[in-house]
């Protein structure tokens, strides 16, 4: 008994040594198992075989997604904050063309929602292409009428991408010439768009992401983000409300005047801010409408009389006159082969630099040019900016034509004192008014104010600095006798009510592409009027010019100067200009100016446009000094065998046409 | 040893649960982004267009409003100077090329 005892204790205990052996064993085989795991799994993480690594990189270039970020493409907004050009996210409708089954079908019922022709849909939904567009950036209520025709027809291959497309939010052609356009695909290709494309589009950023199923991004995958840097946003100088109203203007005096086109500047003197800037054209059977191309700044015109200011301007710099200083001026003026003479005066008269300007004497300016003599006529010119693009460097800006000293003739030098012979854009001569409005000073034009960022901080641009031309007191005679021109002389009709207006007519005949001017009756003209007011405190100055109105008898004082007024009427109130306190008003409205009853006090200020801009003073273009005096009647021999008629108003040429940087050379 | 490993495996489990909610959670929010930004910049063309000069003409000409004819001007003084005497009174009739 003891003894069965013994021996079954033994079995037992033999047993259970080998079930902790058999376990241990187990132990050790799964935990060799493991360990083999771990180690193959470290082992093809760590230094995975070549086909392992080509076979990874497959798949995870199979769940790489790559996405681009487009950069928001920056604003432009008007000086007020108001938007003129803005980017709106819009839906492109694409199709995978090889998954149509049946294209006409498909065709016939997209056409009439996309407004297109379905033959030529057909041929896209036929071409075979995994993508083709069928529409860009179409308007949401056109999105969601053909994602319920593709989900009622159970369409697979339509779908919707979305594009930024460039919207004018103010008008769609409001300054138009301004901004220019953007292509399709948002880049710009005319205007401040194209100017400006490379701080306006931006930098686009990427999102590069593992995705599974449904496009659906895989947790805990790669990813990496490159944030798109919005471009930037610029702040014009543009006045919205009185672009508009210039614009309207001017497209009503277009149509009724049946000219060709027409540009109005508007600048405020002090900041060389352009607070309009319009630009019409008409072609013939057609209303006028804004014109795409800038031509205040890229069509040239011989400016004719307007630039007798200019002549007059370096006769009273270099002390040859004054504004009053009498001097008779010959009815005719022999000049090589060539005559000049005023229209509708055939005695020589005395005359002062002022009587000149106001009845716009071209012997008048003739015989005080040949006093200031060539070079300096040349170089006063130059310094007032004609011959050379201004400061804005806008696309496809011209420089006029300001002939090299060498090709200045005796017959030429003449003619340009009085604005022939040479060419400059409309801003060109505007500059050169706005120079003597700021009291000899330049002042550069500018249509940009600053950058804004997008929470709204607005980093303004540096004025640049003016030089000087004449001096404060040319300056303020040359004012003088401008007033007398709109006070008295040919540009009456410019006249604003409560405000002294200073300017100067001019009226020219366009070269025709073949040569010459053409006959009395059936001329080309261009007529023009360019002024600044207050006169007492010059804060405006505004430039109208009209190309070839259809009557032959308009003027600048005619034609252009009531649009002016028109122009500066509007303008002053606009932008709360004060009257000044001698505004010489002109009788027919003298009873429109209501003063405030008497002994009133009052309590602010006339509101200003702005700080004057900063001089330089080391840049005096004075060209070498003479002291000679003013020379008594120039004496010329009569070797005439042409006789150019010259109206005291309408200049013709006694020269060869100035090529100018357009097709269309102007004269006057 | 073995409730150790599930314990670990469970918990790995429910935190990639965690993080696929949250990665669909994020990928919703940024759709709804893209959704609200372009919500934004449509209102903000809407507005811009309401505030065009010419709609606002129209507008304010279905509202029988019309450019006024005659206009007013206050004498321009230096603070705290005299007004002189008021000019005669003003007539209805326009100026000519007064502004519309």
């Amino acid at each position: 008994m003891t003894g069965h005892r013994r021996l079954g204790g033994r079995r037992r205990g033999a047993r259970a040594k080998r079930a902790r052996g058999r376990l241990a064993a187990l132990w050790a085989v799964t935990f060799i198992g493991f360990a083999a795991l771990v180690f193959r799994a470290a082992s093809l993480q760590i230094a995975p075989s070549p086909t392992l690594q080509e076979a990874n990189q497959a798949a995870k270039e199979q769940r790489l997604a790559e996405m681009t970020l487009q950069a928001a493409r920056g604003s432009i907004f008007d000086r007020n904050g108001a938007e003129l050009a803005i980017s709106v996210e819009q839906t492109t409708v694409v199709a995978n063309a090889k998954a149509v089954a049946d294209p006409q079908g498909a065709a016939n019922l997209i056409a009439p929602i996309l407004g297109k022709d379905p033959a030529a849909l057909a041929e896209l939904l036929s071409s075979g292409k995994t993508f083709v567009y069928l529409a860009r950036q179409v308007d949401d209520a056109t999105k969601a009428q053909l994602a319920q025709l593709g989900k009622d027809q159970g369409w697979g291959f339509l779908s919707f991408v979305d594009e930024p497309k460039r919207f004018n939010p103010s008008g769609n052609d409001l300054a138009l010439s301004i901004l220019g356009r953007t292509d399709i695909d948002g880049n710009g290709i005319s205007g401040l768009e194209l100017q400006l494309q490379d701080r306006l589009k931006g930098t686009d950023g990427k999102v590069v992401s593992e995705r599974g199923t449904r496009n659906r991004t895989i947790p805990g995958g790669e990813q990496q983000v490159t944030a798109a840097t919005p471009g930037s946003s610029f702040v014009l100088s543009i006045d919205r409300g009185l672009q508009y109203e210039t614009e309207k203007i001017l497209k009503r005096v277009v149509d009724e005047q049946n000219a060709k086109g027409a540009t109005i500047i508007i600048k405020n003197n002090r900041t060389g801010d352009i607070l309009a800037d319009a630009n019409v054209v008409r072609e013939d059977g057609f209303s006028a409408h804004e014109s795409v191309d800038n031509r205040a700044l890229t069509w040239s015109f011989e400016p004719g009389s307007i630039n007798k200011t200019l002549t007059m301007a370096g006769v009273l710099e270099e002390g040859l006159a004054t504004p009053d200083t009498q001097r008779i001026i010959s009815a005719k003026i022999n000049s090589y082969e060539m005559e000049f003479t005023d229209k509708g005066r055939s005695d020589d008269q005395v005359m002062t630099p002022t009587e000149i300007l106001r009845v716009s004497s071209n012997n008048g300016t003739v015989t005080w040019a040949q006093d200031l003599g060539k070079e300096k006529l040349r170089s006063y010119f130059d310094h007032f900016g004609l011959g050379k693009p201004t400061a804005l460097a806008f696309p496809g800006e011209a420089s006029g034509t300001l002939r090299p000293m060498k090709q200045w003739d005796d017959v030429s030098f003449r003619t340009m004192a009085y604005g022939l012979g040479l060419a400059a854009t409309p801003m060109q001569m505007l500059d050169a008014y706005s120079t003597i409005a700021n009291g000899g000073v330049t002042v550069e034009p500018r249509l940009v104010l600053g950058t804004q960022d997008e929470e709204g901080v607005f980093t303004p641009v540096a004025p640049t600095e003016g030089a000087r031309v004449v001096s404060q007191a040319t300056s303020a005679g040359l004012t003088k006798m401008l007033t007398t021109v709109v006070g008295d002389g040919t540009g009456k009709k410019a006249q604003v009510a409560g405000y002294t207006v200073a300017g100067k007519t001019g009226t020219a005949w366009k070269a025709l592409d073949t040569g010459g001017y053409g006959y009395p009756g059936a001329r080309k003209l261009v007529v023009s009027f360019v002024g600044y007011l207050p006169a007492s405190d010059p804060q405006l100055s505004i430039i109208v010019v009209i190309d070839e109105p259809t009557d032959q008898n308009a003027s600048g004082g005619s034609t252009a100067a009531p649009v002016f007024s028109e122009v500066a009427s509007f303008a002053v109130r606009q932008l709360r200009v004060a009257p000044d306190a001698d505004a010489a008003t002109p009788a027919s409205n003298k009873d429109r100016v209501r003063s405030l009853p008497q002994g009133v006090e009052v309590a602010a200020p006339p509101v200003a446009l702005g700080p004057p801009a900063p001089v330089t003073t080391t840049t005096a273009p004075k060209p070498a000094t003479t002291t000679t005096a003013p020379k008594p009647v120039t004496t010329l021999a009569r070797a005439t065998t042409t006789t150019v008629h010259l109206s005291s108003s309408t200049s013709t040429s006694a020269h060869a046409p100035v090529p100018t940087t357009t097709r269309v050379v102007s004269t006057p | 040893m073995v409730a150790l490993v599930f314990v670990s495996m469970l918990g790995l489990a429910v935190f990639h649960s965690v993080l696929v909610q949250g990665q669909l959670h994020m990928d919703r929010l940024d759709s709804q982004i893209d959704v609200e930004r372009q919500h934004q910049s449509e209102l903000r063309l809407t507005v811009a267009q309401l505030g065009a000069p010419q709609r606002i003409i129209i507008a304010a000409g279905d509202q029988n409003m019309v450019p006024s004819v005659d206009r007013k001007y206050l004498a321009a003084v230096v603070p705290g100077s005299i007004v002189p005497p008021p000019s005669p009174p003003s007539t209805t009739k326009p100026p000519k090329g007064a502004a519309r």
